[in-house]
């Protein structure tokens, strides 16, 4: 079953998830596969869409996600249209491993942004830039 | 001391010469010298100080005392040139003027380095067209400023009223200790004492001569001991008595603040107001709480799609290829297919052959899986449908409801911040207040009490034992008179008897006269601050003179403790011209009875700013009052100021004098309009602007 492994990049905000250990009082995400979901949009975002180069590595703190829960959580869409977008070609369809590498890609990036973000803030006040750095993007588009 | 002209010479803000000609021949000439902020109206009071005693502006020393030297002029200043600055007043002194002059003289060094090379005090003298400078060698001059303004009095005559932020009465306080010096206490008391030596002297003469009769020198001693015990306790008594005074003044003015304090709806409110303030600042941190939960939840069920619109057209185009090759949505899936190949015959009913497997398998190349037809069919909706799932309708509902959630966790942070601020003043107030300090002052009232009941006691005891002590005096008086010897040593004793008894007579009176005077100063003071107080006053405060001969406020036959600015600016100014009146007067009376102490004569007012922290009723009747207390006032005031009280002033002033500022643009500390004085018809700006970088200094000119 392909899978999604969540990149090593996201430890420093796993306690933004639910699930986590001990989730932060302000997190955000219900699942695991919702935070890999924004994070990789948003890598989608930073990258202008361009196929992620190389290998990430997976964090072990996290199992990896199994697509079907993606599937069973209303994300599928949002990853394939994130896969169909950069490959330009309903063929990835068939390869849901390579849909799954390429959404570890963007996430990597999201990852890594968010981290940057959360350098910059402080825990408290996490959800309000993801909130801010979430209606830019919405704007953008409106405008 | 009247100051008929004061002239400057490079001097602080002043450049160049430079002078006030301050008019004083009617009963009262009231100057009016209109000044900016920052012009130089403070220089007046500070080069008066200067002048009068030696005391340098500015915090200068007698090194850095070239700073007094004005700015402009020192920048022009050549190296190892001598330059000077100075102030000089024409003082009007027994109907004779004389001109008093310092100076300050400075030289430049190479490298801007200044070095102070004199300090004097000189007498002008002119004839004709000559001048002479006469030094203060033997410190005459300032032994008679000294003696017209003495310098601890300096600060109620020529007041600032801005420096001491409108507080008066500080200064007035402060004058206290030299008040018994102005009053001449300390020569009283000199004369006291002597007397009391006299008396003493002619007791051991008296015993002396008597050194053969032991039964009369004892019983003399011990009436001398007697007497001695008498004034002893009448000392004790009287400042038991002034205890007791001051003790029934402190119990009043703490029971007025107790009453205050016990005021229980002020602390009921205070409470009330906290717990509100609370209430409120609990919903602000719950409302807080919401917008974060909110913007939580919008960030997590967004997935982010707001980051993916860009996805969108490309994504349409493949998605509508599929449907138009209709490959989607998927009514034949790539199961179907397969199941399709693996039966003998095609779903036509023929069996397959070579070509419809092939068509089979190029179909099936296309076709999706469930999964896949699924997700791509949620996919088209998303990307093209208008309907809620649509993610464009999707972002615009993300920015609204993120913008909303913000707005509402802003202001629920500036509402926390503000009630945050007032829960704390509430908290200090209720602190501050109340029950600690209700108990403090019922604490000190109940000492006052045992205080004044104590100070009671002992008054009744001494008072008691003096009784005794003038009856045992009147017996060993008369056993004394038994006693008396005869023939020729008897006369010698009672003339020795006589002269004590003067001496002590000369005591008593002077003791007594020393009260009655004491309390003749008083009713001079009270009358006069009554007559110039009282009428103006709106809140039925009254003005009182106390024992110790300063200024209160009584109310209701309470002093008034916090008095406003008004009330306070008027009490004092009304005090201080009180006091120079009795002071003329006292040395006028004491003229008269032939003791000189030098003349004093009237004097000459100097008030910075006596205008601040007053409102408008009281500004005005300060106003009204300096018209015609004093035989000369030099008012110096800023235009808020002006538009205040020019109604009273520009008509009745002898003379009206400005302060133009000439400064570059960027040395302005104030407003524009700050320099626009009305005047008569016209508006006077007093600012001339300079070029960038030029230094500012301050211009007088005659305006009435």
């Amino acid at each position: 079953m392909p899978s999604i492994h969540v990149p090593k990049s996201a430890e420093p905000l796993l306690c933004f998830c639910r699930t986590a250990t001990e989730p932060a009082d302000n997190a955000c995400f219900d699942t695991y596969a919702e935070m890999v979901i924004f994070a990789a949009s948003l890598g989608y975002k930073l990258t202008e869409g361009k196929k992620p180069k190389g290998q990430i590595e997976g964090t072990k703190q996290v199992y990896p996600i199994d697509l079907d829960i993606f599937k069973s959580q209303g994300l599928f869409q949002n990853v394939l249209l994130m896969a169909l977008a950069t490959e330009k070609s309903q063929e990835i369809i068939r390869d849901e491993n390579r849909i799954c590498r390429l959404i570890e890609g963007f996430a990597h990036q999201g990852f890594s942004e968010m981290e940057t973000i959360l350098d910059k803030t402080t825990d408290t006040t996490f959800h309000v830039e993801l909130a801010k750095l979430l209606r830019k993007a919405a704007k953008e588009h409106l405008a | 001391m009247i100051i008929k002209k004061l002239r400057f010479c490079n001097f602080l803000v002043f450049p160049g010469e430079q002078s006030l000609s301050l008019p004083s021949d009617e009963d009262s000439s009231l100057v009016v010298i209109l000044a900016p902020n920052n012009s130089g109206k403070t220089t007046i009071v500070r080069a008066l100080k200067f002048l009068f005693y030696g005391r340098y502006p500015d915090d200068c020393t007698r090194e850095t005392a070239y700073k007094v030297i004005n700015d402009k002029t020192r920048q022009l200043a050549a190296n190892d040139v001598e330059i000077e600055g100075w102030i000089e007043a024409t003082i009007e002194r027994d109907g004779r003027t004389f001109e008093l002059r310092r100076t300050i003289r400075a030289k430049k060094a190479k490298g801007n380095l200044w070095r102070t090379t004199e300090v004097c005090f000189e007498e002008v003298v002119r004839t004709g067209a000559n001048t002479d400078f006469r030094p203060d060698q033997n410190g005459v001059f300032q032994r008679t400023i000294d003696t017209l303004v003495p310098e601890p009095l300096f600060d109620a005559f020529y007041f600032q009223g801005e420096p001491m932020r409108g507080d008066l009465l500080k200064g007035v306080f402060s004058i206290r200790a030299s008040l018994a010096g102005f009053l001449h206490e300390d020569r009283w008391e000199e004369a006291k004492a002597a007397a009391e030596n006299a008396r003493l002297f002619f007791f051991q003469e008296l015993a002396k001569a008597s050194k053969g009769h032991k039964e009369y020198v004892n019983k003399l001693e011990t009436t001398e001991n007697v007497r001695a015990n008498i004034a002893k306790e009448k000392e004790k008594l009287a400042k038991r008595e002034e205890e007791l005074e001051a003790a029934h003044e402190e119990f009043d003015c703490v029971s007025m603040d107790l009453q205050k304090l016990g005021d229980s709806t002020e602390s009921e409110k205070l409470i009330s107001e906290l717990r509100q303030a609370k209430t409120e600042q609990e919903l602000a941190q719950k409302k807080h709480d919401r917008a974060d939960a909110d913007l939580c939840r919008t960030v997590g069920r967004s997935h982010g799609c707001s980051f993916v619109l860009d996805a969108i057209p490309p994504v349409a185009t493949l998605l509508k290829k599929l449907e138009d090759e209709n490959i989607l949505p998927a009514d034949v899936s790539e199961g179907f297919v397969d199941r399709v190949l693996k039966q003998k015959a095609c779903i036509c009913g023929r069996d397959h052959n070579k070509d419809s497997k092939a068509a089979w398998n190029r179909y099936k190349d296309k076709t999706l899986t469930e999964d896949a037809n699924r997700g791509l069919t949620d996919l088209l909706n998303t990307v093209s449908g208008n309907n809620s799932q649509n993610i464009l309708n999707k972002s615009a509902e993300i920015e609204e409801s993120v913008g909303g959630h913000l707005k509402l966790r802003a202001e629920a942070i500036a509402q926390a911040n503000m009630l945050r601020g007032r829960v704390k003043d509430l908290e200090d107030k209720l602190l501050h207040s109340p029950v600690e300090q209700i108990r403090d002052l019922t604490q000190q009232l109940r000492k006052l009490v045992q205080t004044r009941e104590k100070l009671g006691q002992d008054i009744h005891g001494l008072k008691a034992h003096i009784n005794t002590l003038m009856r045992s005096l009147e017996v060993f008086k008369k056993e004394l008179e038994k006693l008396k010897p005869v023939g020729v040593a008897a006369q010698k004793q009672k003339a020795l008897e006589k002269a004590q008894e003067r001496a002590a007579t000369l005591r008593d009176l002077i003791s007594d006269s020393l009260n009655i005077l004491k309390q003749s100063f008083r009713r001079i003071l009270q009358h006069s601050v009554t007559r110039d107080y009282d009428p103006v006053a709106t809140d039925k405060s009254h003005a009182i003179i106390k024992h110790d001969l300063l200024p209160a406020l009584e109310k209701y036959d309470q002093q008034v403790t916090s008095a406003g600015g008004g009330q306070s600016q008027l009490l004092a100014v009304s005090y201080i011209v009180a006091l120079a009146k009795l002071r003329k007067e006292l040395h006028q009376q004491l003229v008269s009875l032939g003791i000189s102490l030098g003349k004093i004569d009237d004097q000459s007012f100097v008030l910075d700013s006596p205008f601040a922290k007053t409102d408008n009723h009281y500004s005005k009747a300060i106003a009204r009052f300096l018209l015609g207390s004093a035989r000369q006032i030099v008012v110096l005031m800023a235009r808020q100021q002006w538009d205040l009280v020019r109604g009273e002033l520009e008509k009745n002033a002898a003379k009206i004098y400005s302060f133009t500022l000439h400064t570059p643009k960027e040395e302005l500390k104030v407003d524009l309009k700050d320099f626009d004085f009305d005047f008569g018809k016209n508006t006077h700006r007093l600012l001339n602007l300079l070029p960038s970088g030029d230094l500012p200094y301050t211009e007088i000119s005659v305006l009435k």
